[in-house]
């Protein structure tokens, strides 16, 4: 009697850790070495425009730019995705992609030049375009209907606010001499 | 026991101290250069700049200086390969800001003891030129922003670890955003991330660089009307990495042994069009060149020696691909999706072919069967079933929609090598064989003598 006890104890049991790991699509860290873009094949960097995806098989796709993995839905359709995700911003945690907030500018620069981050609340991404001066804020039922244009041609950009992004460097000098560059140019 | 140590020890302490002596007499005569500045005297070089006149050259006195230095006037400053500018002050980002137009930087060391975004030399302006600098950055090497017409050539750029510190996330070697029309000739820049990085840049010429032990030699992206042409890439993760370019010339460079990360590549191109890839050498990488997304460009003339895989299309279409050479790849092709390829007159080295006519070219096309290649993107782990009897087996069988597969209709029979790539395909061929008829000889004279009495 005790035997089966034990049995029936084991099984229940079996089923339950089952059930615990269940359909559960959790995102996998990024490998600097070995990952690359399924779309444009450029190295995933650990950085906070990396995006995944996980599919209903299980398997696990990484983008370095949230536009390549749009490009990913295009090709092969949303049917089968279990889950996307998207990292902060400002701590490049994971965040499901439906629940992240967004802001687009096309002066932002991102690997694939497709000018879209994300953020974890749509605080943080107010702050960062208060911060930055440009960008428009977009949810994830917005980027459905986005452009996903990719910014090749910065010749018309304007210069003071675009460049920020990437030169958080920049000293208050070199700032003020850059605007005195573009009040030549005027 | 004892006493013989210490007379030795004596003995060793005598010479040492006479050693040192002379040391201390020779200095003087043999450090001439240094003895000028004993205690290494560090002259700030920001007071002297600020000291020139708009269209003053400077020659530097041999020595250490202190950057940063910001450069806002047209000046030549000229450091005739024995000045040093140091960097270590932390809160300076920027080693050399140039923000001035014509402004010139010759013959300079500079040392860039920051890491992260921090550059040693960054351009804010147009026409500049950086020439024969060396240059030891912790973080990126020469950058540019909106700084269009700049040369920069003869320029060593290497990558470091400031001493004491955690070794940082390496930069670009040269960096380019946004900047027209740039000259990038000779440069040699090693161990950083990206050796030569251009976006948003058109009309970019990158000549006769070399490129080794980085992320991607030349990573370019959005650079429409540029030239790539004579670098040479060796030990990097990717030779050339060309992504949503038009009308481009990728000609005469040469990519060898990318082997070392399961995603080295010779030459990728992605999203390329109208644009032409000619009379490269691609050798001893894992892939030789990736074609992606890419149509009318015309490949020809490329050699493509001893890969992993000689060239692989994904979506590739419409491109001219002729009298490319393929000698001694594990696997010569691999196309999946790509059709409407213009593809003739290649040589492939394992393809049995049949000449009747006597032509030179084979009446057997060449077709690139996609089995393999299909069946290990589903599923990676497939690749262990690689050569074995049962994958070559259903690759034959495999004959679903032949016609559209990537096929060369008129396949050479043998390869005329241009004079560029002779040398390399047949040299040491006579001491070769000679090792191995000696080899031969004294096997023979092994087998005969011995062999027999052993038994």
């Amino acid at each position: 009697m005790k035997k089966w006890f034990a049995l029936l104890l084991l099984m229940i049991s079996v089923l339950v850790l089952a059930a615990c790991g269940g359909k559960k699509y959790e995102p996998l860290a990024v490998n600097e070495a070995v990952d690359t873009c399924v779309i444009c094949n450029m190295q995933v960097k650990d950085d906070a425009f990396a995006t995944q995806l996980i599919t209903k098989e299980g398997k696990n796709y990484k983008f370095d730019d949230i536009g390549c993995m749009n490009e990913w839905k295009k090709k092969n359709g949303t049917e089968n995705i279990g889950m996307e995700y998207v990292r902060d911003y400002n701590d490049k945690e994971w965040i499901e992609f439906n629940k992240a907030s967004y802001v687009y500018d096309e002066t932002l620069r991102t690997p694939m030049a497709y000018g879209v981050i994300s953020f974890k609340d749509k605080a943080s991404t107010e702050a960062f375009i208060k911060e930055q001066g440009v960008g428009t804020v977009l949810t994830a039922s917005n980027l459905s209907s986005h452009d996903w244009k990719q910014n090749t041609d910065m010749m018309n950009m304007d210069m003071n606010g675009g460049d920020s992004h990437m030169d958080e460097h920049m000293s208050e000098d070199h700032e003020g001499m850059n605007s005195d560059k573009e009040m030549d140019k005027r | 026991m004892i006493p013989s140590i210490n007379t030795n020890n004596t003995g060793t302490l005598r010479i040492l101290i006479l050693m040192l002596f002379s040391l201390f007499l020779m200095y003087p005569a043999s450090c001439g250069t240094v003895s000028a500045n004993p205690n290494p005297e560090v002259i700030s070089l920001q007071p002297i700049i600020d000291a020139a006149n708009n269209g003053d050259s400077i020659t530097l006195a041999p020595g250490t200086y202190l950057g940063p230095v910001h450069i806002d006037k047209r000046l030549t400053i000229n450091g005739e390969g024995r000045a040093t500018l140091l960097n270590s002050y932390p809160d300076a980002e920027v080693a050399v800001l140039i923000s001035a137009d014509d402004a010139k930087l010759k013959g300079l060391n500079i040392q860039q003891d920051n890491g992260g975004e921090a550059a040693a030399i960054r351009v804010e302006a147009d026409q500049v030129t950086l020439e024969d600098l060396s240059i030891h950055t912790a973080g990126f090497g020469i950058v540019l922003r909106e700084a269009n017409d700049c040369v920069i050539a003869n320029n060593k750029i290497r990558w470091f670890t400031p001493k004491g510190a955690a070794s940082g996330t390496r930069g670009n070697g040269i960096d380019l955003y946004n900047s027209q029309g740039t000259n990038i000739r000779a440069n040699e820049i090693s161990y950083l991330r990206d050796g030569i990085y251009l976006e948003n840049s058109r009309n970019t010429k990158v000549d006769q660089n070399r490129l080794y032990y980085l992320r991607y030699a030349i990573h370019c992206m959005y650079i429409n009307g540029s030239s790539i042409s004579n670098n040479i890439g060796e030990y990097n993760i990717t030779g050339a990495m060309v992504m949503g370019v038009k009308d481009v010339v990728v000609s005469g460079n040469s990519f060898r042994k990318q082997s070392q990360n399961v995603h080295s590549q010779g030459i990728l191109l992605y999203d390329v069009s109208t644009s032409s890839i000619v009379n490269n050498l691609v050798e001893g990488n894992r892939v030789g060149i990736y074609m992606q997304q890419s149509s009318d460009n015309t490949l020809q003339n490329n050699l493509v020696l001893r890969n992993y895989i000689g060239i692989q299309f994904e979506g590739a279409g419409g491109n001219q691909f002729q009298r490319n050479g393929f000698i001694a790849n594990v696997i010569e092709a691999h196309a999946t999706g790509s059709k409407n390829n213009q593809m003739n007159g290649n040589y492939w080295d394992s393809f049995e072919g049949l000449d009747i006519t006597g032509d030179g070219i084979s009446d057997l096309p060449y077709a690139i069967n996609p089995f393999y290649q299909q069946l290990i993107t589903k599923n990676a782990a497939y690749q262990l079933f690689f050569q074995s009897p049962g994958m070559t087996f259903l690759s034959d069988m495999y004959t679903n929609g032949k016609a559209q597969w990537s096929t060369d209709p008129t396949p050479l029979m043998q390869l005329q090598l241009d004079k560029a790539t002779q040398g390399q395909a047949s040299g040491g061929q006579g001491l070769v064989m000679l090792v191995g008829l000696l080899l031969l000889f004294v096997s023979v004279i092994t087998i005969i003598y011995m062999g027999v009495l052993r038994l």
